[in-house]
């Protein structure tokens, strides 16, 4: 399931840190899928 | 000095690849991904780009990936050194013998199941890019 995509613009000069933590946050993150095409040829 | 977190940041040739590795065959969760335009962070990729730092999580362990071009960049001691590493990454995980029945049916570098003098069992398998993963959980 893909819940979000596209760029999302760093906001605030946030650290490596602070952009882990909110994306963390972001609701369903965790059930969040890498390849939004689907195509992607595994190895 | 207060140590808050170690996360092994891997120096790869290619983003989507390695996290299509780790998804497929560990069940590791993309974070964020930095795409070529350094200019913001995604979570899911788009097909028609490239990128160069992805973070991914699985429960409490975390890893980085930088493509090797930036990773030279920023950490200049990789200079002129090919990529990979004389590390093993060991991971205490619960579910060991269950993950190693998977993994051995792929098409895959990886080891024997053993059990060690000092109370783990183990195995080790080399990633995508050839760095070495342990597995290890203690014997029952």
């Amino acid at each position: 399931m893909v819940i979000f995509s596209g760029l999302q613009k760093k906001p605030n000069n946030m650290n490596i840190e602070e952009l882990r933590n909110f994306c963390l946050s972001l609701k369903g993150a965790e059930e969040s899928m890498p390849f939004n095409d689907k195509k992607l040829e595994l190895l | 000095m207060k140590a808050n977190k170690l996360t092994p940041n891997f120096e790869v040739e290619n983003i989507k690849q390695t996290v299509a590795f780790y998804t497929e065959n560990l069940g590791f969760k993309l974070v964020m991904a930095v795409p070529e335009s350094q200019d913001g962070i995604e979570q899911t990729f788009a097909e028609n780009k490239e990128y160069v730092y992805a973070m991914m999580q699985k429960d409490n362990v975390e890893l980085m990936f930088q493509r090797s071009d930036t990773f030279k960049n920023d950490v200049v001691f990789s200079k002129n050194l090919p990529v990979g590493a004389t590390v093993s990454f060991y991971m205490d995980i619960e579910g060991l013998k269950e993950l190693y029945e998977t993994l051995k049916n792929r098409n895959l570098q990886i080891t024997e199941l053993k059990t060690t003098w000092y109370g783990m069992q183990e195995f080790y398998v080399k990633d995508v890019n050839g760095y070495i993963l342990g597995f290890a959980e203690k014997t029952e």
